[in-house]
C-alpha cells in the first residue's frame, strides 16, 4: 500500500489547477457579470485576482501530493481552515449589503450550517485518507 | 480498496451537498435579482383630511418573478418629521411565483402645535424608508430596507404677513400670503380663524390656493380685550396670536 503513495502527480497538478481557474472564472467572474444589476451585484462579491491565484494554488499543490502517502493531510487542513473562517467570517449567520441607498440583509444561516457540515466533511474525509494510505 | 471505500463514500457525500447547495444558492440568487430588477414601487396616492390627524395614503406594489415564491412578506414604512416617529406596516402575507400584489397603506400623522407651527413658516426636515421583510423559499430570510429620502413637508407658507386694526368696534385685517408648491401639505384646505379666549369664532377665512391677499372686517363684541387668531390645516390648528386686537404677524416668527 505504501510504495503506491510515493510519487508527485503533476499532471494532475497542472489539470487541478486549470479546474480551479476555470472554476473561479465561472462562478466568481461569469455569474457575477449575469446578476450584474438589482440587488445581485451588492450580494456577490467583485472578482479578485488574488483568491484566484490562491485557489488554483491550493487545488494544485493538493493534486501534486494526490499520488503519496500525505495527500490526505490537504482536505483535512483545508475542512479544519475552512469551518474556523466561516465560523469567525459568519458569526450571526446574517450578510449584510450596501447597494445604493438600499441597505440588503441576507439571513443565510441553513447556508453557513451546511458549508460547515461540508467543511467538517472534508476534514473526516482527509483524516480518513491519512489513516488509510499509511494503514500497514 | 475497500479501505478507500469510506472516503469514497464520504467524498460522494460532499459532492452531492455542493451540487444541492449550489442549486438551492442559484434559485435564491436568480429571486433576488429578478426583484432588484422588478416593477416594484411605492404611489402616494396623497394626504387624506381627517378629523384631526393627517393620513398619507400610498400603494405598495410587490411584483415576484420567481422562482421562489414569497413567504411571510411584510411591508413597513417609516417616517421620521422633526422629532416625531411613525410607522405602518402590512400584515405579512405569501407571494407565490409569477404573481403581483397591491397593497394599500395607510400612515397617521398626529402633529402636535409646534411641529404645525414649524411646518407652516419653517422648513421641516422629514425622511422616508420602507422596509421589505421576506423569506426566499422558506428557507433564505431577506431584509431589505430603502431609504427613500426627504420629503417636502414644509414650510406650507413662504411668506405669511397678517396685520390687523382696530377702528372702534371694528376689526380689520389684511393677509399676503403665498404657498409653498413643492410642500405635499399645500393641497390641502387651510383656515385662519379668530376666535375670542372663551373660543367665540368671530371670523373664520378659507385660505384657499394658489395664494396672494385677503383682507376683510368683523365686529368685535364689545368688551373685547383679547383676540385668539388660529391657523389650522386638517384640524390641526396653531395659535399664531393671543392678546391685542391691533396686531402684526409675519411668518417664520414664534407661534
Amino acid at each position: 500500500m505504501l510504495g503506491e503513495k510515493t510519487k508527485l502527480s503533476y499532471t494532475k497538478a497542472f489539470a487541478a489547477g486549470v479546474y480551479a481557474a476555470a472554476g473561479y472564472a465561472i462562478f466568481f467572474v461569469l455569474v457575477p457579470r449575469f446578476f450584474q444589476s438589482g440587488y445581485g451585484q451588492a450580494v456577490l462579491e467583485p472578482p479578485s485576482l488574488a483568491t484566484a491565484a490562491l485557489l488554483v494554488l491550493v487545488a494544485a499543490i493538493s493534486a501534486l501530493f494526490s499520488g503519496t502517502r500525505v495527500r490526505g493531510f490537504f482536505p483535512l487542513a483545508l475542512g479544519f481552515i475552512s469551518y474556523v473562517y466561516i465560523t469567525l467570517a459568519f458569526p450571526t449567520g446574517e450578510y449584510l449589503v450596501h447597494h445604493g441607498n438600499v441597505t440588503l440583509s441576507l439571513g443565510i444561516g441553513y447556508v453557513i450550517s451546511v458549508m460547515k457540515v461540508l467543511a467538517l466533511l472534508e476534514t473526516a474525509r482527509g483524516f480518513l485518507m491519512l489513516i488509510t494510505d499509511n494503514d500497514e | 480498496m475497500e479501505n478507500e471505500l469510506p472516503v469514497s463514500a464520504l467524498q460522494g457525500g460532499i459532492y452531492v451537498i455542493i451540487i444541492f447547495l449550489i442549486m438551492a444558492l442559484g434559485l435564491v440568487a436568480s429571486t433576488v435579482y429578478a426583484l432588484g430588477s422588478s416593477r416594484n414601487n411605492i404611489t402616494v396616492s396623497g394626504i387624506s383630511v381627517g378629523d384631526r390627524p393627517l393620513r398619507l395614503s400610498q400603494t405598495f406594489h410587490v411584483y415576484n418573478p420567481g422562482p421562489l415564491p414569497l413567504t411571510g412578506v411584510y411591508l413597513g414604512e417609516d417616517l421620521i418629521v422633526g422629532t416625531h416617529y411613525y410607522r405602518n406596516s402590512t400584515g405579512p402575507f405569501d407571494l407565490p411565483a409569477g404573481r403581483d400584489i397591491s397593497v394599500p397603506t395607510v400612515l397617521t400623522l398626529d402633529f402636535d402645535n409646534a411641529t404645525m407651527c414649524t411646518l407652516f413658516f419653517s422648513w421641516l426636515p422629514a425622511n422616508y424608508s420602507i422596509t421589505l421583510n421576506l423569506t426566499l423559499g422558506g428557507f433564505i430570510g431577506m431584509n431589505a430596507t430603502q431609504e427613500v429620502g426627504r420629503l417636502s413637508l414644509g414650510p406650507v407658507f413662504q411668506r405669511f404677513v397678517l396685520s390687523s386694526s382696530l377702528s372702534g368696534n371694528t376689526m380689520s385685517y389684511s393677509l399676503a400670503y403665498n404657498f409653498n408648491q413643492s410642500t405635499l401639505l399645500s393641497s390641502l384646505p387651510v383656515q385662519l380663524t379668530f376666535t375670542t379666549s372663551t373660543y367665540e369664532v368671530l371670523a373664520s377665512v378659507p385660505v384657499s390656493q394658489p395664494g396672494g391677499t385677503l383682507t376683510g372686517s368683523f365686529s368685535l363684541k364689545a368688551p373685547a380685550s383679547g383676540i385668539d387668531v388660529w391657523l389650522s390645516v386638517a384640524g390641526s390648528a396653531v395659535l399664531i396670536h393671543a392678546g391685542t386686537p391691533a396686531f402684526s404677524f409675519e411668518g417664520g416668527s414664534t407661534c
